[in-house]
């Protein structure tokens, strides 16, 4: 059997955080192999290396035995047979079907090649999904998502010239409906014995457990453990994501979270204290309800609904399910695309949303903002020679903290987090726990996004989302890992 | 299972898109044939249907930069320069005259090149491409007037039988067009730059190379356009068309097109700049005197302009 | 160890202050032009009483730069015209009225911009499209009220127009005392800090609870108001409004806003610089007339400054 691909020791930093820790992994030529992890597992940076979107920071990385450098890249792997189908879709909407082949395979021209495009798109697509009513001649936009979404992963296995060696499918199924998941599960099964391999990365587990041979999971950068998918089961599963391993972080520090596998959410009861944000009608999608004082907790895996839901309590004006108490400010954890104003000083960028407190008659007295900015960074720690130069000068940590600063100067009693401690150091990480535990004394509500478990214990109280739903409300200093994982997936 | 489809419509371009600006087509001309029954000649359509050459052309020029998610606004000030140096410099020496257009080509490819390789905006490029345009035509032709070619009033005023000539250069030109978009590999890489650049880039295709020919058509149908115009009006004038920037890209919507590229339909493009020629001539045979006519054709714009955008529905996200 | 170049550090110095660079090409094109002209004192007085036009002009239009990429105001020309008219009108040639008539074209000016803000955010236009397409409209309302009327301006607002304190049109004090309002607002009022963090990142300003519209909608009316104002003072100046006084004032807006170092993308402004381009400007203007090179040449020229300032301050493409 030969070894279709392996990673010897890979290490992957992004300035702040370690996203892949030493892993080892190996696959065999015609394997399946089921990825799973919960968020921040290093699945997608595990997928963008094998894909040649960019490089490991350490560690080799083997193709058939041959170790791969620096120059390779997206179209090296598209050269080498692997390919990759993600959940955003990577057809041209406004093409045909047989025109996104003619762009996926830049091979297919000169005379005949749309009779050459159909055929294969059409043979692949009654291969997988016998059913399928996809015409060929078809703009894609046209489709549902389930129906463009067929088409993609249809297109992934189209063979023009390179052969199809590794595919690599991220959520594939979650816009897929029953019917389809079962069809693309039986053709994945079909896939060893033409000696293709594939990786299934899926929250899905019972998905995992029907297409794979074998399964790795992963945790906080680490393959934490690999088990063959005949003595998998979905608790066994869970149990394994929730191992700790202590975390090695560039400084040398060890940012184990010691308390084992309780996060000890704190359960605080707050019935005698008035609500800040209340639920008009509740229902599965809606019914946070938030105390003076109180922080809650948003979790499950990224991206189903949590960000929505802080948004839509943001536009609180505008909101017509929930009674917002006073107003409002959002802490992003994008800082590049929702906060940082990078043309500015560190200065402006922390007095923005308090100009009233600052002004003289008509004009921003600049020497209150700086009182007010330097107040700031020493409460914080903001480290920098000056406020006035230019934001970008800080490290990533220090700009969160100059986000918290602008949000937590304004009065507004309630604060939405939207995963802010994203790719921020540990060091300044535990700052910024101090300063929520310190505002909630004085009162003030948060609702933090967050897709680190360890944070969660800092809240009094979560909501676990899952498909835009809320699937459970957890409260209690005896909420485990263990409980957050099972609801989560 | 079946597909559900949102709309039965599988022809890309297809006959949904081709069905709005035909109907305001009707909307126009059954207006303009009541007050006027003698227009329904063949001498009265091709009087109806000869402007709407230069704007059509123009109209495709402003399609292929729409597609690719630019737009060109010089374009009504370069067919203007095209006119004056038909009038002058063509006159005087062909070859210089053909040299020019060779260079306004290249110089369009350059802006189609540099507008993705340095990441530029194509409003304000082209806004100080129009003054640039505007000099040079002022400075060959200070005043309307000049000497275009006799054969460019002949090509526009050929007779054909039984079908006014206009209308068969506008199938003609749709046609072509439709072959471009739809038929060429070209055709596909600008619809698909304008679709997901990102898909383009990461299967190996040159954007570089599709912005360059595409800007190239920009250029090469504004040529035309101007030389059309020239032809039909005889003159030279350095201020001619500037409203026809405007006309071009509302006929380019009408017909289907959007202003953030992927989507483009010639044939609607076509419809779309007749009707536009034909709302002029309407308002002209409604007696609204010409002070009124630009401003009822801006309203008119803004209207076209709207409707599409309720009719479309779109779910950008407004924090306007 | 060694020790800065002096030379190069007074260089690095000046490339982050790019505002700079117009007021050294002043002094540049002066000195040549002293040296060509017969009168070099009273061309300084003139240039900068006509710098003083561009100077509000370019105000109005950098502030709706400054909101962000795809903001621009094509309606400048028309409304300057237009409410130089209307306040001629108004101002009936008697000096009781000026003040009335001040007010009822800035109010002119502040509608348009409304107008077009409207446009923007009702009817989901571009602001480019709706510029342009308000712009036919204002046009044809002025045709139509205001053709043929030639009224002189009342004999006190051409007095202060054209008074000098020595040297020094009163008019270039005003607008720069006007300059140096804006400056403070811009850069120490809670608006112009709203507008420069809209045009940084509309989302991030959305989400910091500023609210995206109500700035915007200030934006637009400002710019028409200082269209406005500029086309009151320049009617004055020119003993009466015209159609046509406001059309080179396009591309002079944007010219002076690029020119003087603001970006185009929006996000941050630049007074000094708009003040230095403006001077700058109209020397070269100057300078061209007196070298007897006329109006088009100015038209290629503007346009050139333009498009290389734009290519210059692009971002390179970044590779993956």
């Amino acid at each position: 059997m030969n070894t279709i691909l392996e990673l010897k020791n890979i290490n992957k930093f992004f300035l702040h955080s370690q996203a892949l820790n030493n892993v080892n992994l190996s696959m065999e030529e015609g394997e399946c192999l089921g990825i799973v992890g919960h968020n921040g597992a290093g699945k997608s940076t595990l997928v963008n290396i094998v894909t040649g979107t960019f490089g490991q920071t350490s560690g080799d990385f083997y193709l058939d035995g041959v170790a791969q450098d620096a120059s390779y890249d997206v179209l090296a792997a598209n050269r080498k047979g692997i390919r990759v189908v993600f959940q955003e879709l990577s057809l041209c909407p406004n093409l045909t079907v047989i025109e996104n082949m003619r762009i996926f395979h830049p091979s297919l021209k000169g005379w005949g090649w749309r009779q050459r495009a159909e055929k294969t798109i059409m043979e692949t697509l009654d291969e997988i999904f016998p059913d399928h009513g996809i015409k060929p001649n078809a703009v894609v936009e046209d489709y549902s998502l389930g129906d463009k979404q067929i088409v993609e992963i249809a297109k992934a296995f189209t063979v023009v010239d390179n052969p199809l060696r590794l595919i690599i499918l991220d959520e594939p199924t979650s816009a897929l409906d029953h019917h389809r998941s079962e069809q693309l599960t039986r053709f994945l099964k079909t896939l060893p014995a033409k000696k293709i391999s594939c990786i299934y990365i899926s929250h899905l587990l019972d998905e995992v457990v029907a297409c794979t041979s074998r399964i790795a999971v992963m945790k906080d950068g680490v393959h934490v453990a690999g088990l063959a998918t005949v003595d998998a089961t979905r608790q066994k599963i869970i149990e394994l994501m929730g191992e700790a391993r202590p975390k090695m972080v560039k400084d040398g520090s060890n940012g184990s979270d010691g308390e084992g596998h309780a996060t000890g959410v704190t359960g605080a009861s707050f019935e005698k204290v008035p609500l800040v944000i209340e639920v008009k009608n509740p229902s599965e999608e809606k019914r946070i309800s938030v105390h003076e004082g109180e922080v809650i907790g948003l979790t499950g895996l990224a991206g189903h609904g949590q960000t929505k839901l802080l948004i839509e309590l943001f536009d609180y004006k505008k909101n017509k399910d929930y009674k917002i108490r006073g107003p409002v400010t959002f802490i992003p954890g994008d800082r590049q695309n929702d906060g940082v104003f990078s043309q500015w000083s560190i200065t402006k960028n922390t007095t923005l949303q308090v100009y009233k407190e600052m002004k003289g008659a008509f004009l921003i007295n600049p020497k209150k903002e700086d009182i007010v900015a330097d107040n700031w960074r020493k409460t914080i720690d903001i480290k920098t020679d000056s406020l006035k130069t230019n934001i970008l000068s800080l490290s990533g940590g220090n700009q969160q903290k100059v986000l918290f600063a602008r949000c937590l100067e304004s009065a507004s009693p309630i604060v939405l987090m939207d995963d802010p401690t994203r790719g921020v150091d540990v060091g300044t990480k535990e700052e910024i726990y101090k300063l929520i535990i310190e505002e909630k004394r004085k009162g003030r509500s948060f609702v933090w996004y967050t897709t680190e478990m360890e944070e969660l214990r800092y809240c009094d109280s979560i909501y676990v989302f899952k498909a835009g739903k809320i699937l459970a409300k957890l409260a209690g200093d005896k909420v485990t890992e263990q409980e957050i994982l099972k609801a989560s997936f | 299972m079946k597909p559900t489809t949102n709309n039965s419509r599988s022809m890309p371009g297809g006959w949904k898109d081709t069905m709005l600006p035909l109907f305001s087509i009707l909307i126009v001309l059954i207006p303009i044939l009541i007050i006027r029954p003698r227009v329904m000649s063949f001498g009265g359509f091709q009087l109806l249907f000869n402007m709407a050459m230069p704007i059509a052309l123009v109209t495709i020029a402003q399609m292929f930069a729409m597609s690719i998610g630019e737009i060109d606004f010089s374009l009504g000030n370069l067919i203007s320069l095209v006119t004056c140096i038909a009038g002058t410099i063509i006159p005087y020496n062909l070859a210089l005259g053909l040299l020019c257009f060779a260079g306004i080509l290249v110089v369009y490819m350059l802006i189609g090149a540099f507008l993705y390789l340095r990441k530029l905006p194509s409003i304000v490029v082209t806004i100080g491409m129009s003054f640039i345009w505007t000099g040079i035509a002022t400075t060959i032709q200070p005043s309307p007037g000049g000497n275009v070619p006799r054969i460019l009033e002949k090509i526009t005023g050929f007779k054909t039988p039984f079908i006014p000539m206009p209308l068969i250069f506008l199938a003609i030109l749709a046609l072509f067009a439709y072959l471009i978009v739809f038929k060429t590999n070209i055709g596909i890489l600008m619809r698909g730059v304008g679709g997901n650049p990102k898909a383009i880039n990461q299967s190996g295709h040159s954007i570089l190379k599709t912005q360059i020919i595409v800007f190239g058509f920009v250029g090469l149908f504004g040529i035309l356009g101007g030389l059309a115009l020239a032809g039909i009006t005889t003159s030279a004038d350095a201020n001619m068309a500037r409203n026809y920037t405007l006309i071009a890209v509302a006929s380019v919507i009408l017909g289907g097109g959007t202003f953030a590229g992927g989507k483009v339909s010639p044939v609607g493009a076509v419809l779309g700049a007749c009707t536009m020629t034909l709302v002029g001539t309407l308002l002209t045979f409604l007696q609204i005197s010409p002070d009124w006519q630009i401003g009822a054709q801006g309203a008119i714009i803004l209207a076209v302009l709207f409707l599409n955008s309720i009719l479309k529905r779109r779910g950008k996200v407004h924090y306007v | 160890m060694f020790e800065r170049n002096p030379l190069t550090a007074s260089l690095e110095a000046l490339g982050e202050r790019k505002w700079l660079w117009s007021y050294i090409g002043a002094v540049a094109v002066y000195l040549v032009i002293s040296v060509v002209s017969g009168n070099p004192m009273g061309t300084l007085a003139a240039s900068i009483t006509f710098a003083s036009f561009f100077i509000l002009v370019g105000i109005g239009q950098m502030l709706v730069i400054t909101n962000g990429a795809g903001n621009i105001d094509l309606s400048v020309p028309c409304t300057l015209a237009m409410a130089g008219s209307v306040a001629m009108k108004i101002m009936n040639e008697s000096n009781g009225n000026i003040w009335i008539g001040v007010i009822a074209g800035l109010a002119a000016g502040a509608a348009v911009g409304a107008f077009n803000f409207g446009l923007i955010r009702i009817m989901l236009m571009p602001p480019m499209i709706a510029t342009m397409a308000s712009s036919f409209i204002v046009k044809t309302l002025s045709i139509v009220f205001f053709r043929g009327l030639q009224i002189k301006p009342p004999a006190g607002l051409e007095r202060f127009v054209n008074f000098k304190i020595g040297m020094v049109p009163i008019i270039f004090l005003f607008v720069l005392g006007i300059a140096f309002v804006m400056h403070f607002v811009l850069n120490r009022t809670p608006y112009g800090r709203y507008i420069h963090a809209i045009g940084q990142n509309i989302k991030a300003a959305w989400l910091s609870g500023i609210n995206v519209t109500s700035n915007k909608l200030i934006t637009y009316i400002l710019s028409g108001v200082f269209a406005s104002l500029t086309g009151i003072l320049l009617a004055a100046f020119s003993g009466g409004a015209t159609l046509d006084m406001g059309d080179e004032y396009m591309m002079n807006s944007i010219a002076v806003v690029v020119l003087g170092g603001s970006s185009i993308a929006g996000g941050n402004s630049n007074i000094p610089g708009i003040v230095g381009a403006s001077v700058l400007l109209y020397l070269i203007v100057n300078l061209l007339n007196i070298l007897g090179l006329g109006a088009s040449l100015r038209s290629i020229f503007t346009g050139i400054v333009i498009v290389a300032i734009i290519f210059a301050s692009g971002e390179k493409l970044r590779k993956r």
